[in-house]
């Protein structure tokens, strides 16, 4: 091998390593934008907080999907190469086609749990973000007297909540969750300065044999309820979190098995609290999850704090 | 020429059985194996794998180089994951063969595949590897085997590019073995694989993958638990485990 052949084959390496690092690096650059700086403040001193309205939208609903199965195979590539040029364009190419092909295979997989929804569409396209939060806010138990204010408004100096939702059904139409990621801005305080955070709460799954008609009966009434119940919830962990309590403390990292409607899941977490059948866990992201465990898991005592407003379900 | 070209078929077809070995399939678990008239049992696991990223696809030794060198955080990372819940699995799965009757007896060192010599008197449903003197050295009528295969991350590739995002990887099977004539009395492959919830793509730590580690790992465990807790077969509702050659 000459030592121009040598040259060449090692930046062919050096480019194609630098092609795929680049995804890897976009990756993480992206990861980067959207992480979050938990910033300690004392929430417990404030007495009223304003929650800031979305852009007036019908709330966001999806179906659980499982992405396990995603994937295209490992089929061999025969890159037609006229010289090192063509092969990278080549292979730029199978990238760009490949990237391309596994998110619409994503997208299909979503579609494909979305029809889930299929019949609560005429009942949630109506369902606000307006009406939502509404339902909402007088719900939250703790951080104090709330209000709402336009998407433009000013906080008037009240700490400021800034809430984005979006919720998702089990497949068996047992149970809602709700990824709520929160931003708390004490008054005076920049945006930059804010708590974020992401809350995951799950309903306890439904005991109804027909989940359809008991979430749509009343023009869908008890979805809505229920969506409003797990938001407040999640905005009572939220300030919770920022007041420390419970106290993070250093509960070691374990294996945690909860309900998701009848579906077993597992997460590796730190067990806050335990109570009412449930657990608020943090997850390895850091991130807060409020989930149902099974009747057996945990001696939970039944008293009346543990009575959801929903009753039958 | 008809000399060559029946030589050359003879050879291509030696060579192609040759490398076809039928993979053993999955035997249920009687139950009176592993119950009170079973004798005594001993529960061991196979030397664990080293954790590590599987890139299946990438084939070109160029391809390959660019895929671990892609990935090598990924695997730097896997290599700090623990098994401790793995290594336990022997002693639950003790417990629930006492439970049913059985005397079980749980080995401490982990049996080194490799290093066991074949069987002879191979056949359907016999064991490749001779585990008769393990059966003498611990006194048992019957082996409980965890073998693990492989374990930590998988990422497919088609040649230079992945096809999927990385996903936990666990490959292993769970069989029982009759000590007097090696055969299996019981065998299922387990193959799991779990993406992580949302993002994957979180150096150092990873915190999605590893979570999904975790679940893999429990699944597994379920999946190879079921059947000696007699609940039967398993309803892998908690993410995907299957045969391996269903595997992508």
């Amino acid at each position: 091998m000459t030592q121009g052949q040598v040259v060449m084959r090692f930046t062919l390496i050096a480019a194609l390593a630098g092609l795929l690092l680049s995804h890897h690096s976009l990756a993480v650059a992206d990861e980067a934008a959207v992480s979050v700086e938990a910033t300690p403040v004392d929430l417990q001193t404030q007495s009223r907080w304003s929650l800031r309205l979305p852009p007036d939208a019908p709330v966001t609903y999806h179906g659980v999907a499982s992405f396990d199965e995603a994937g295209m195979g490992t089929a061999g590539m025969l890159y037609p190469a006229p010289g090192v040029a063509g092969l990278l364009v080549g292979i730029f190419a199978h990238g760009v086609v490949m990237d391309v092909a596994k998110q619409k295979q994503k997208d299909r997989m979503q579609a494909t749990a979305d029809q889930v929804l299929e019949p609560y569409k005429p009942c949630l396209d109506k369902f606000t973000y307006r009406e939502l939060l509404q339902k909402a806010i007088g719900r939250a138990k703790v951080g104090g007297e709330a209000r709402l204010i336009e998407v433009d408004a000013d906080a008037g100096g009240s700490t400021l909540v800034e809430s984005v939702p979006v919720f998702r059904l089990t497949q068996d139409q047992k149970a809602i969750i709700v990824d709520n990621l929160v931003a708390i801005q004490l008054p005076g305080v920049g945006s930059d300065a804010a708590y974020r955070t992401s809350i995951r709460v799950i309903s306890s799954p439904g005991q109804s044999t027909d989940p359809q008609a008991f979430w749509l009966a009343n023009d869908g009434q008890r979805i809505k309820d229920e969506s409003a119940r797990l938001l407040a919830e999640s905005f009572d962990i939220a300030f919770n979190e920022v007041a420390k309590v419970p106290a993070t403390g250093s509960a070691p990292y374990r294996t945690v098995r909860y309900l998701e409607g009848t579906v077993e899941k597992i997460e590796r977490a730190q067990v806050l609290a335990e109570q009412c059948e449930r657990l608020l866990i943090r997850t390895l992201r850091g991130n807060l999850m409020s989930v149902p465990v099974a009747r057996s898991a945990v001696d939970a005592t039944v008293d009346s704090r543990c009575i959801t407003e929903v009753g039958s379900r | 020429m008809n000399c060559r070209l029946s030589l050359a078929l003879v050879t291509i077809a030696v060579v192609v059985s040759g490398c076809a070995t039928k993979p053993q399939q999955p035997i249920s678990l009687a139950q009176d194996a592993i119950g009170s008239k079973s004798g005594r049992v001993g529960v061991a696991m196979t030397t664990l794998p080293k954790l590590d990223t599987q890139i299946p696809g990438a084939s070109c030794l160029v391809c390959l180089a660019t895929a671990t060198l892609a990935n090598a955080d990924l695997t730097t990372h896997a290599q700090t994951l623990p098994h401790d819940d793995l290594t336990s699995m022997k002693e639950t799965v003790a417990k629930h063969l006492r439970a049913k009757g059985a005397d079980a007896l749980v080995i401490d060192e982990y049996i080194d595949l490799d290093a066991l010599p074949s069987f002879d008197g191979g056949g359907e449903n016999i064991a490749k590897k001779d585990f008769t003197a393990v059966g003498k050295k611990y006194n048992i009528n019957r082996l409980l085997v965890i073998e693990m295969k492989a374990l930590g991350f998988i990422r497919t590739y088609s040649a230079y590019i992945p096809t999927s995002d990385p996903k936990a990887y666990l490959n292993g099977n769970g069989y029982l073995v009759d000590m007097k004539t090696n055969a299996y009395d019981w065998y299922l492959p387990v193959v799991v694989t779990k993406s992580a919830d949302g993002k994957w793509d979180e150096p150092p730590t990873f915190p999605g993958l590893t979570n999904a580690y975790f679940q893999a790992v429990e699944i597994a465990k379920d999946t190879l638990l079921k059947p000696i807790k007699g609940e039967g077969v398993p309803t892998a509702t908690l993410g995907r485990a299957q045969s391996p050659s269903a595997i992508q």
